[in-house]
């Protein structure tokens, strides 16, 4: 088991050094100097220049990739002159505020995909398959930014039953949080939701179909049992991808979502980033979302160990 | 049990499927068809052009004069909500023609050629290590924004997501006996892959550019809504909404209906996508 | 005669297509006595998986259970509420599976698996159904049981799965095994094996043992009484010591005469003409008038019902009185 998940760390750090290159390139395809554009719009000759000598970029881009991946490694993600700090700082003063969002979101991503697609699967062809599908249906198709926006319009302003917007911190609150992250969870979490109920159910359909789960019926085993376990716990291995790729989506929906109820995460910051042309901070915030990635799969693959035997003693 | 299979596959499915399958793709196809027609007769459907300001106008609730009612220039909501479905549907086209033509040319090279298969695959899993969306926005940030641009960062978003479809048909597909043949008889790769491999592979791969219509209509009004899509004025659905949602307390109309063309346009490519795959291809997980 | 423990009596079930409905199982009836061996033997699609799933109530969704009865032990399964069902199932009633491969849930230990039914039906504590499980194993043969129960299928070979399968099924002393093909999927050497072990147990636990299978050799080896089938009907009911002679039904013949060339390898392999008709296309008399070397005009019209030939002996033909004189002549 150790050995498979030392395999698995091993081969996503071909990966996690590709997605560093890529974020190392995207800088290099700014049009015009970038170092006049990073130093921001008020910089002077000298401080033009200065930036330029800092971030090497007078010197060969070889020498600078190795920089920027030698600097990685010691948690180094550039310094933006424009917020004047390190970038490294600013995103991790941010990031709380996403990570409980995207974390929020997905946990009801899927809580309710999963049961729905469950039911759906259960209750094939009936009233409650056709009306799951349609709630999932809803989720992947509704745009989060306008679901948002017409939430707040109803369960902040019209119904006052939560804030329109803004973060409080769990160690300050703990139901202030909850109640200010209610809404946006639910909206960036809806996408994943339909994704993840309609896959469930699919995954779902095909198990029950399956000869061990006739074998459970057949020892006398209740329904709840047949499917809530036997069933349940084969199903989840497949699902359990979807639910790692929902969270990138999470993570990118993230920075809309934060837009809509003004909560000043990481999305924000790459937003003000784009605006204000502040490409060290948009290169480190794209970096943190797709190591993130990297690292959730890589949570799923392990977890994938616990759950399937037969890729734990392969 | 083994003529269990057989047989339902001729009694069941036959019978049960095709109308499964059909009626979400009736319901999508009407639904999508109505609005590329509103969308194509758009400046001919109402007497207001979608940037005509009217200071007398403004912030007017729906009434028959304006459906949709006005925002704060005083321009018909309407004829920019179906000057909007002009560009979004626009874009959309030629995302998908973008990532289709990329993503078959890169999954092609892939699966018929084992040795770039590894590299290749490496840099797709990279590429999509970037969230669709984020590399959208990134690749808009830097490129700036405008149509051209967001058509370009999202059609080379989608690409992996097409490119891993066709090398697993590529794959599959090149093993079997009919190419074999065809390599026998002294066929290059390219008339290998375009005559005999392609062709084969183009189920899954046109139901997957209905899923990435519908994907990338959401994206491009997400990115017109914050801010690094086709700049305003121009009316794409993304940009109303952004400009509605200042006024969102006391004109919500400006929000409302931009956001239900976006939806009803989604959800009937959604629709068209799912009866399109179960037509196809019955086999096709439902990851989206 | 004793109390029988299954009496089975007109047993029908269909297959519903729309607003269609094809009796898959057509009129069966049979019974079993209490530590009795019945073999059922027919072809691919005869029906004799829907009878066993019938008993247990697990027909599919879409089979329903037509008309007939099923008395077990007195009571009338056709008619016992779900829970009832479910109490009676792995209890008093278990199935063992064709294929092993499939029929245990990949992601559970085997151990676990059975004892599993130990704690559904018996309340007792994890660490006596623990004991249990491995005392269940080693009965069935399956060496090293304190360590096995704790491998997952996959690291199992099929004759071991199949032996697990036997344990769950013996786990909570059932009144009557339903065995469907349990060899089918297994190497000849491990088949015997798995039968033996079958009769063992049943000799050792009483328990009474319906086994279901193509081969009619094998079946009337291990069981006292042979039921044929034909596409959903019973064709002959005989004891299985003397029905390689006194067969009477042009089918049970036919499936004797490939058996022999089996056995002898004769060069030319004697096979029955034709396949089972598929369900959509049953003739309205005799099912098996079509592939039947002796059928005449009156076979396509009318339904042949089960004649008494002997004692515990009964055929649906209506031709048996010259299928005495072909026998006599030939
Ligand atoms: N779920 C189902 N849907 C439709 N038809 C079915 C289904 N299950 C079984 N059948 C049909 O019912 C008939 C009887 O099937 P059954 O499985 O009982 O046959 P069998 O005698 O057990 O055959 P085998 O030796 O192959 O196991 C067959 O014609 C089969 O095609
Ligand atoms: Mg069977």
């Amino acid at each position: 088991m150790s050995r498979y998940i030392l395999k698995r760390l091993l081969s996503a750090i071909p990966v996690l050094l590709l997605v560093s290159i890529a974020a190392f390139v995207l800088i290099q395809l700014v049009p015009g100097d970038a170092a006049a554009i990073i130093a921001g719009p008020d910089a002077s000759n000298d401080e033009v220049e200065f930036v330029r000598r800092q971030l090497g970029l007078d010197r060969p881009w070889p020498l600078r990739l190795q920089d920027w991946i030698f600097g990685l490694a010691q948690g180094d993600l550039g310094y933006s002159y424009i917020l004047n700090r390190p970038v490294t700082e600013a995103i991790l003063e941010r990031l709380p505020v996403t990570l409980s969002l995207a974390g929020l979101s997905i946990i009801f991503a899927t809580v309710l995909g999963v049961a729905l697609g469950v039911l759906a699967a259960v209750f094939h062809r009936s009233w409650i398959d056709a009306l799951a599908m349609t709630v999932a249906l809803f989720g992947v198709s509704v745009p989060n930014f306008w679901f948002g926006l017409i939430a707040i319009l109803i369960f902040a302003v019209g119904l006052g039953w939560f804030p329109p917007g803004g973060y409080v911190s769990p160690t300050e609150s703990f139901t202030g949080w909850l109640s200010a992250m209610a809404l946006p969870a639910l909206t960036l979490g809806t996408a994943s939701m339909g994704q993840i109920s309609r896959f469930s159910r699919s995954v779902m359909l095909e198990q029950l179909g399956q000869d061990y789960v006739r074998t459970a019926r057949a020892k006398g085993l209740g329904q709840g049992n047949v499917i809530g376990r036997h069933a349940l716990k084969n199903a989840m291995i497949p699902i359990l991808t979807v639910i790692g790729i929902s969270f990138s989506l999470t993570m990118a929906g993230a920075i809309i979502v934060e837009s809509v109820f003004s909560l000043n995460g990481l999305g924000r910051l790459m937003l003000h980033g784009i605006q204000r042309r502040d490409y060290p901070v948009l290169q480190g915030g794209m970096l943190v979302i797709a190591f993130s990635f990297v690292i959730i799969n890589l949570l799923v693959d392990i977890l994938y160990s616990w759950l399937d035997p037969r890729v734990r003693y392969d | 049990m083994t003529d269990l299979t057989a047989f339902r596959s001729f009694s069941t499915r036959l019978t049960t499927r095709m109308s499964a399958a059909h009626l979400p793709l009736l319901i999508g196809g009407v639904i999508f068809g109505l609005i590329v027609l509103a969308a194509a007769l758009g400046p001919f459907l109402t007497p207001y052009g979608p940037e005509d300001t009217s200071l007398m106008e403004r912030f007017k609730g729906p009434s028959l004069a304006h459906p949709f009612g006005t925002d704060s220039f005083g321009r018909d909501i309407l004829s920019r909500v179906l000057h909007g479905g002009h560009v979004s549907l626009g874009i959309g086209l030629a995302v998908i023609t973008i990532s289709a033509g990329l993503g078959i040319a890169i999954g092609a090279t892939a699966g018929y050629f084992p040795r770039l298969d590894n590299p290749i695959m490496r840099v797709m899993d990279a590429g999509e290590a970037f969230p669709t969306l984020l590399m959208a926005i990134a690749l808009a940030a830097v490129l700036g924004p405008g149509i051209t641009n967001v058509i370009l960062a999202l059609g080379v978003a989608y690409a992996p997501r097409t490119a891993r479809i066709v090398r697993a048909s590529i794959l599959v597909l090149s093993q079997q006996q009919f190419v074999e043949a065809a390599r026998a008889s002294g066929a290059g790769p390219l008339r290998i892959i375009g005559l005999h491999l392609l062709p084969n592979a183009m189920a899954p791969v046109v139901v997957q550019m209905t899923f990435i219509f519908a994907d990338a209509v959401l994206a491009e009004a997400a990115l017109s809504f914050i801010g690094v899509g086709p700049p305003p004025p121009a009316p794409t659905w993304g940009n109303i909404i952004a400009d509605g949602r200042t006024y969102l307390y006391s004109a919500s109309w400006i929000t409302l209906f931009p956001g239900l063309a976006i939806f009803l346009t989604v959800l009937s490519l959604n629709l068209m996508g799912d009866g399109l795959r179960d037509l196809l291809d019955p086999r096709l997980k439902k990851v989206t | 005669m004793a109390e029988p423990l299954l009496d089975v009596s007109d047993l029908t079930i269909a297959l519903k297509i729309g607003a269609r409905s094809i009796n898959i199982v057509d009129g069966i009836s049979f019974r079993i006595d209490p530590g009795g061996r019945l073999g059922v033997v027919g072809e691919s699609g005869s029906g004799k998986s829907m009878i066993a799933l019938a008993l247990t109530g697990l027909l599919p969704n879409v089979m329903q259970l037509v008309s007939g009865s099923i008395r077990f032990q007195g009571e009338a399964l056709e008619l016992a509420p779900p829970a009832r069902m479910r109490q009676i199932r792995g209890r008093d009633i278990s199935l063992v599976f064709q294929e092993p491969a499939t029929a245990l849930n990949p992601v559970f230990t085997t151990g676990r698996q059975v004892s599993e039914v130990l704690r559904e039906h018996e309340k007792i504590s994890a660490r006596e159904a623990r004991n249990r499980t491995i005392e269940l194993f080693r009965q069935v043969g399956i060496p090293a049981p304190e360590r096995r129960i704790s491998d997952y299928p996959h690291q199992m070979s099929g004759g071991m799965r199949q032996r697990v399968m036997i344990a769950m099924a013996l786990a909570c002393r059932p009144r009557l095994l339903i065995a469907d093909e349990p060899t089918t999927a297994l190497d000849a050497t491990i088949q015997e094996q798995i039968i033996d072990l079958l009769a063992a147990l049943q000799e050792e636990t009483g328990v009474a043992v319906m086994l279901i299978s193509h081969d009619l050799p094998l079946v009337a080896e291990f069981a006292e009484q042979v039921m044929v089938m034909y596409a959903g009907r019973v064709a002959e009911i005989a004891p299985a010591d003397t029905i390689f002679e006194a067969a009477m039904h042009p089918y049970t013949r036919g499936l004797i005469a490939c058996a022999i060339g089996l056995e002898t390898g004769t060069s030319r392999l004697p096979t029955i003409e034709g396949q089972v008709p598929p369900p959509l296309q049953f003739p309205p008399g005799c099912r098996f008038a079509s592939r039947c070397p002796h059928a005449a005009a009156q076979c396509a019209q009318s339904v042949p019902g089960l004649q008494p030939i002997g004692p515990q002996h009964v055929a649906a033909c209506l031709r048996l009185d010259q299928m005495t004189k072909l026998e006599v002549a030939s």
